[in-house]
């Protein structure tokens, strides 16, 4: 047994080591393993893991692949860095310093921790705010502000994500992502189309959306994205009387898509922005054009081209 | 049941296989070694009536090293065991990785997407595998024997075990009948013809029956051999329950040891009597 400082290097069983319960499950890929196996076999355990002392037995800070292949291998002992035991927030910190920085956790698990983070800086008088978060744990702002969105979600939500979260990645049909993307939407909603919610409740609209998800009505995330469009029809100065019925209608109508919905309402009014903002854009760059000097034979025939698009287009005011 | 080392591409197979064995009647543990020098612990080790089964369970079929090393010392050690790899039905299976596990005796377990489960490959039991000292000088007898003792080895045992006491019975025979023809004993290749396998047995060892100062040409140690290998088809006739399946599978093995060498040995045997 070597002391230094107050950390101990010692080898125990490693069954007599437990998991730290404040850290989020750590997903362990089978090719991952057998490299590491294979390495342990061959050259053993060369950095010690990291554990503190609880009763006769310890509780792992650092190491978890290590251990787990220990174990795996049988073996009769492993090195270990035995330090003092950490304060309940000590602990969670280290375990997302130690871990977050090298693997990606899952959302929902980080987020159950972050919450736990939450509470422990609170009650030590410590803001708990989410760039207070970000710089206690090291994890980065976007990332904590998402996942703190996933503490919002009902119960039952949170448990599937933790649910999916035990699959292999490929398996995983829900990622916190989806319910990210449609808390964003529907805040939208909440914000600009607030009548929405009248006809349909917010727990049915989330529910709407998974489903959708889920049966591959929608396919992609992001898609999500284009509720929010919807529901902000009256930034286009298109008729904000179309967006609340398609809204209701893709909760309601199962296999109603989001690309349908918004093609019916909002698409050509976002054209009709789009085109206006590049005519300004283009009005600018062409005033920018120095009139002493000739035009390319090509940039003369592109202009004679888009003169006739938009003689034909004014025809009718 | 929770796993700690099974990584969680294989779990759900892992979950399936005991779910099965359990309704076979096997006490399942998960992740535990099978003894505490073998540097292995399979996802599943399983024991009724004193078989136990041990399981990997993965999501790419791989024969790993840790699985080698488990059948290796199983092998070495003749433990009364069986060792599968259970895999996703999906999964691709080399035609190496397939030779590989039927040459050592690895059983492969398949699961499919609904959780059925099956055994695709059976695995041999390293206590009930028979390699006959491969000095035994078999002669016009070696593939009739190798032959037999490869079906003993894929698991047709009681088949197999038929086939060495054929073998074993016609060589006892031979010896009887040219001891006969070549007047070491009085009795006539007529009457030996009558003769039942345990009465020829009596005859080539009889202290009496040699003539012209030839002495037994059968032993005592061999002619009790002899009698104890003729037993095995009792054996095979005799349904055990499942608490003796295992001294039954034992018993088996060991006659079937003994096949080869007494089948050698009447061979030698017969080339003395001139």
């Amino acid at each position: 047994m070597v002391q230094i400082t107050n950390t101990t290097l010692d080898h125990i069983d490693p069954d007599l080591i437990d998991k730290n319960p404040v850290n989020p499950r750590l997903i362990f890929r089978e090719a991952e393993m057998n490299q590491l196996l294979d390495s342990i076999r061959e050259v053993g355990i060369q950095v010690p893991l990291a554990v503190y002392a609880a009763g006769k037995r310890y509780v792992l800070l650092d190491g978890e692949r290590r251990w787990r292949c220990s174990k795996k291998l049988n073996l009769k002992t492993v090195p270990v860095l035995i330090q003092p035991e950490p304060s309940p927030l000590e602990n969670l910190l280290t375990m997302f310093n130690i871990h977050n920085v090298r693997t990606d956790w899952d959302l929902m698990p980080m987020a159950l921790k972050l919450k736990d983070v939450q509470q422990l800086l609170g009650e030590a008088g410590q803001s708990a705010t989410p760039k207070a978060l970000s710089a206690v744990t090291g994890v980065s702002l976007p990332t904590v502000r998402r996942a703190l969105e996933l503490l919002d979600l009902p119960k039952r939500y949170q448990n599937l994500l933790l649910e999916e979260g035990k699959k292999p990645r490929d398996q995983q049909k829900i990622t916190a992502d989806v319910f990210v993307e449609v808390n964003k939407s529907k805040r939208v909603i909440e914000q600009y189309q607030p009548e929405v919610f009248e006809s349909v409740s917010e727990e049915q609209f989330v529910d709407g959306m998974v489903d959708k998800y889920r049966e591959g009505v929608v396919n992609n995330v992001v898609r999500f994205r284009d509720i929010s469009k919807i529901a902000r029809v009256e930034r286009t100065e298109g008729d904000p009387a179309i967006a609340a019925p398609a809204l209701i209608r893709l909760v309601r109508d199962k296999s109603y898509k989001i690309e349908t919905a918004y093609e019916d309402t909002v698409q050509s009014a976002y054209v009709v922005r789009d085109v206006g903002s590049r005519i300004t854009a283009l009005a600018s760059r062409l005033a920018e054009l120095d009139r002493s000097q000739p035009l390319p034979q090509a940039v003369v025939d592109d202009l004679r081209g888009l003169r006739v698009t938009i003689d034909e287009l004014l025809e009718d005011y | 049941m929770e796993f700690v080392l099974t990584p969680e591409e294989a779990q759900s197979t892992a979950q399936a296989v005991i779910k099965h064995l359990e309704s076979e009647k096997y006490k399942v543990t998960v992740e535990i070694g099978v003894r505490d020098d073998i540097p292995f612990r399979p996802t599943i080790s399983a024991v009724k009536s004193g078989m136990s089964r041990y399981i990997e369970a993965q999501s790419v079929p791989q024969y790993t090293q840790g699985v080698r090393d488990l059948v290796h010392r199983a092998g070495v050690e003749k433990f009364y065991c069986e060792i599968y790899i259970a895999v996703a039905m999906s999964a691709s299976l080399s035609g190496h990785f397939l030779n590989e596990l039927s040459r050592d005796g690895v059983g492969l377990i398949l699961v499919d997407s609904q959780g059925l489960v099956s055994i695709h490959r059976p695995a041999m039991n390293p206590a009930l595998q028979v390699s006959p000292d491969p000095t035994l000088k078999l002669g016009r007898l070696k593939t009739q024997v190798r032959e037999a003792v490869k079906r003993f080895n894929a698991g047709e045992r009681k088949a197999a075990l038929q086939e060495m006491c054929e073998i074993v019975e016609g060589e006892t025979g031979r010896l009887v009948k040219k001891l006969a023809k070549k007047a070491w004993v009085s009795t006539s290749e007529a009457a030996i013809e009558k003769m039942d396998w345990s009465r020829r047995i009596d005859l080539a060892a009889s202290t009496t029956g040699y003539t012209g100062g030839h002495s037994p040409i059968v032993d005592d140690k061999l002619k009790q051999d002899l009698h104890s290998f003729r037993g095995a088809r009792n054996l095979i006739d005799h349904a055990a329950n499942a608490a003796g399946e295992k001294k039954r599978q034992t018993q088996f093995a060991e006659r079937m040891c003994m096949g080869p060498r007494l089948a050698g040995e009447l061979l030698s045997l017969q080339a003395k009597v001139v």
